[in-house]
């Protein structure tokens, strides 16, 4: 039977919270793709003589601990933060997905060992096993993006064998095994197009996570090198001279805790749309 | 008519679930979903297989469509044993029996043109140029009563009953001989229920297909089925021609069915109507 | 005219839209019922037809951005469309009940199903727990639950489809309630099964005295319980009749399509020869023409289908949506 009605009247365009998250991103983003362009000024310049400013008509949000003009060390930090969480974001599908859905095809035994072996990673907590990983491996955005990488994997992996087992025993998916499609065929054109959506919002949500991850390890001083700037860098260089000057603390975190629930309102947002029927 | 060889011959097919099993492995509960069933198809015929829920019917329709493998027991198609089939003689099984599935809703990809859908099985099997595909779509719209510019729409498009259409037209565009329909009609409209019955027994009579068709609607069954089997508990209780069973079934069950199945004719009613208190 | 004791329910110009993104869909469109204590009346349609939203329509049941309007809605007395939502929540359960199509979601899964019946005594205040609880297991028997004092104390899915209707039953009829509405109790059933709840439904409402909104789209149901039939299409009455007349010579051709298309287990085979079916598919509620909603797939419609018909009276409580009858 025809569902009669919504109980949501899903109306076009976004409602209030999420237009203004979209537009928050989108000003991030910009701005991070175009650093060199948007800031006016060096982030890496020192002025020892104009540390820790407030607001002014020369730094429009002040310096930080070494003078270092902070509108451009928040721009130029968005832009690594982002960097590194993307790409990390990216890493974690590109092995998690096909993880899970190869997964899913094997055995009942290789599937119940493989998934028990996914879930004691997903178990880990994350913040320690990245510190120890960074800790012997060493500095760098590259360790840093593979290690939160790897931190994340096993979430898309669980996701893809979940959606893939649900979605094979659909009735269509059995209709393309009736006219022979082979197993490559079902997860091209069965599986992935249908799992896409979900995909998709639990990367928001992970990319968040990601965001925070290295701003948590940039903070304890793992993460992002110096003096290339990353918001969590910037906080934990600041947070010491909180009781000089409280504003310059300040700053990067509210950016870092505006642009995190921007991606979660957003994700949010992409959760009702794409999957209504998840909702409840 | 001369006794052919069946089509389908099923001899002794038995498929058991085991939900549980000890910490050893060994089964702790078994559900025989279908028991020991003997059962032969003549070609150009319908065979009706009847059954209440966990009767076993979807699964031994299943299981003769290679859909699922039986525990112990054989299939043969056309003369061979269906499950020993590999490579070219699987791709000529996979050509020939079709299934058509009861949720016209689930049966078809969501993300997919029903064009596409319709030229899976071409396309899987590589029987045709692309110019071809195309030109056997068209006609397969027209056969089961769509348009040809249907072809570029999603199935959400459709009502229930052209989503069966659609599923009627997929399942042709391989030429098969012998299609499972499996509760095909159970879930559409009444009024629809008459149209895709008449599409089913015009295509049957044009083609000379042979059909295995299950229901739980005795009423269906009675329009479409040469020979009848009724299932229960995994086992085929009853059998023969369709129109002995309806006449004077023998086994206590086939006439508990028959009794209890609703005549839209008030006269023959068990209730009594309520006489009239007051008048015009 | 009409079988069935005192006047109990009277509905006129029964309307439920819902705006969905694309518009304003009129769900029903201008219905008007009216039911008897001690009558069954089956209210007949398939999908689109309004049949189900007329039912939770009737039980106060379609939110936002559901609505509902109408002339009069006058329950044993009461105006309902007045009535504020307090008011309702009494006469829900005890005086109006409804049993749905689906009683494993209809249930809640996780409370044992002798606290659910108990449940609806001690929400009206009727009894106290212990008193509820010896009601509901007393009820269950009456049902037909064998060794009703364990069973009451098993979960929904512990029960075959066939006990969860049972229970459902037991639910609507412990207050004794004057209206039941039973949306497609038993389309989700096997058919022996259906047969045996229908006799206990049959029976539950005989003995309560109550009358019966029983929404099904299987003629073979309305054949066997119904006193009265009203035919829904496309959100409208379209036909309305004692089930004799309705099934007998029936007035609008959409009823006697509909009646033509059942395959009938008792009738010969004719190989070859097609059901005769209605062509066309159900209109789409948003795209409603001026006129007859059934003309694209009526085998009768002529030029003065273009104007919408009204309902025309027939003799003895028949009526019909149809301007082949307009010279009566």
């Amino acid at each position: 039977m025809t569902a009669v009605a919504p109980t949501r009247a899903a109306g076009p365009g976004m409602a209030p919270g999420p237009a203004a998250a979209a537009a928050f991103l989108a000003i991030i983003g910009l701005a991070a793709v175009f650093a060199d362009v948007v800031s006016t000024r060096d982030p890496l310049e020192i002025d020892p003589n104009n540390i820790l400013a407030s607001p002014g008509v020369r730094n429009l949000l002040g310096t930080d601990e070494l003078g270092r003009d902070l509108l451009a060390r928040i721009i130029h930090g968005g832009r690594v933060s982002l960097e590194v969480a993307i790409s990390a974001i990216v890493l974690a599908c590109s092995i998690g997905i096909p993880l899970g859905i190869g997964v899913a095809f094997c055995g009942r035994r290789v599937e119940t060992f493989a998934m028990r072996i996914i879930d004691v990673f997903v178990s880990l907590p994350e913040i320690f096993v990245a510190i120890v990983i960074l800790g012997f491996a060493g500095g760098g955005l590259a360790t840093l993006i593979v290690t939160i990488g790897l931190l994340f994997f096993p979430q898309f992996a669980r996701v893809s064998y979940g959606m893939t087992r649900s979605i094979r025993a659909r009735e269509h998916v059995l209709s393309a095994i009736s006219l022979g499609a082979g197993p490559m065929w079902i997860v091209r054109k069965e599986i992935l197009p249908n799992m896409v959506s979900v995909i998709a919002v639990q990367a928001s949500f992970t990319l968040s996570f990601a965001m925070l991850m290295e701003a948590g390890l940039s903070f304890l001083g793992l993460g992002v090198p110096p003096p290339t700037p990353s918001w969590g860098q910037m906080i934990g260089g600041l947070k010491n001279y909180i009781f000089i000057n409280a504003w310059p603390v300040v700053v990067p975190s509210i950016v870092l805790f505006a642009t995190v629930l921007s991606v979660n309102v957003l994700g949010d947002w992409l959760q009702d749309r794409l999957n209504p029927e998840l909702r409840r | 008519m001369p006794t052919a060889d069946p089509i389908v011959e099923v001899r002794g097919l038995t498929r058991h679930f085991v939900p549980r099993r000890s910490l050893l492995g060994r089964p702790l509960q078994v559900i025989r979903a279908v028991d020991g069933v003997d059962l032969a198809v003549r070609p150009g015929t319908t065979f009706a297989l009847v059954g209440e829920s966990g009767s076993g019917k979807s699964t031994l329709g299943r299981c003769i469509a290679r859909l699922d493998i039986p525990t112990s027991g054989t299939v043969h198609y056309s003369g061979r044993d269906a499950f020993a089939a590999r490579g070219a003689e699987l791709g000529r099984f996979r050509r020939e029996v079709q299934t058509i599935f009861q949720d016209p809703f689930a049966s078809l990809n969501p993300r997919r043109r029903i064009g596409d859908t319709i030229a899976d099985g071409p396309t899987i099997h590589g029987l045709m140029a692309k110019s071809d595909i195309h030109d056997l779509v068209r006609q397969l719209l027209a056969r089961v009563g769509l348009r040809a510019d249907h072809a570029g729409r999603y199935p959400h498009e459709f009502s229930g009953g052209q989503r069966q259409r659609i599923a009627i037209a997929r399942a042709l565009a391989l030429s098969p001989q012998f299609i499972v329909a499996d509760e095909a009609v159970s879930s559409l409209d009444v009024s629809v229920r008459a149209q895709i019955l008449n599409l089913l027994m015009d295509i049957q009579a044009e083609r000379g297909l042979s059909f295995l068709f299950i229901s739980h609607d005795l009423g269906v069954v009675r329009h479409v089925a040469d020979e009848i089997a009724i299932m229960q508990a995994g086992k085929i209780v009853e059998h023969g021609p369709a129109d002995r069973i309806f006449a004077a079934a023998e086994h206590p069950y086939t006439q508990a069915l028959l009794r209890a199945v609703p005549r839209p004719d008030p006269a023959r009613r068990r209730r009594a109507q309520m006489p009239a208190s007051r008048s015009a | 005219m009409s079988a069935g004791g005192a006047l109990l329910l009277s509905a006129r110009n029964l309307t439920t839209t819902f705006d969905t993104p694309s518009g304003r869909v009129r769900a029903v469109d201008g219905i008007d019922l009216d039911l008897r204590l001690g009558e069954v009346v089956c209210l007949v349609g398939e999908s689109g037809s309004g049949k189900s939203v007329t039912g939770l329509s009737l039980m106060g049941l379609i939110d936002p951005p559901g609505q509902v309007t109408c002339e009069t809605l006058d329950f044993d007395g009461s105006d309902l469309v007045s009535l504020p939502e307090a008011e309702m929540d009494r006469l829900r359960g005890r005086e109006m009940a409804m049993i749905f199509q689906e009683p494993l979601s209809a249930l809640n899964p996780s409370r044992r199903v002798g606290d659910q019946i108990a449940e609806v005594l001690r929400i009206h205040s009727l009894a106290a727990r212990a008193a509820a609880m010896d009601r509901a297991v007393e009820l269950l028997g009456q049902v037909g639950i064998p060794d009703a004092g364990s069973r009451a104390r098993s979960y929904p899915h512990q029960l075959s489809g066939g006990q969860r209707q049972r229970v459902m039953i037991a639910i609507a009829c412990i207050c004794s309630p004057k209206l039941i509405v039973a949306d497609e109790p038993t389309t989700a059933l096997d058919v022996t099964v259906q047969a045996q709840v229908l006799d206990l439904l049959m029976d539950m409402q005989a003995r309560i005295g109550s009358a019966l909104l029983f929404i099904t789209h299987d003629l073979g149901v309305v054949a066997e319980i119904a006193d009265r039939v009203v035919v829904l299409y496309a959100g409208q009455v379209v036909e309305e009749a004692d089930v004799a007349d309705l099934f007998g010579s029936p007035a609008h051709p959409y009823t006697a399509g509909l009646l033509a298309s059942v395959p009938n287990v008792d009738a010969p085979r004719r190989r070859g020869i097609a059901l005769p079916a209605i062509s066309g598919t159900v209109p789409n509620l948003l795209e409603l023409g001026p006129g007859c909603r059934f003309r694209d797939r009526c085998g009768q419609a002529h030029d003065r289908c273009a104007e919408a018909p009204p309902l025309i009276d027939l003799a003895r409580g028949h009526r019909a949506r149809c301007w082949l009858h307009a010279d009566r």
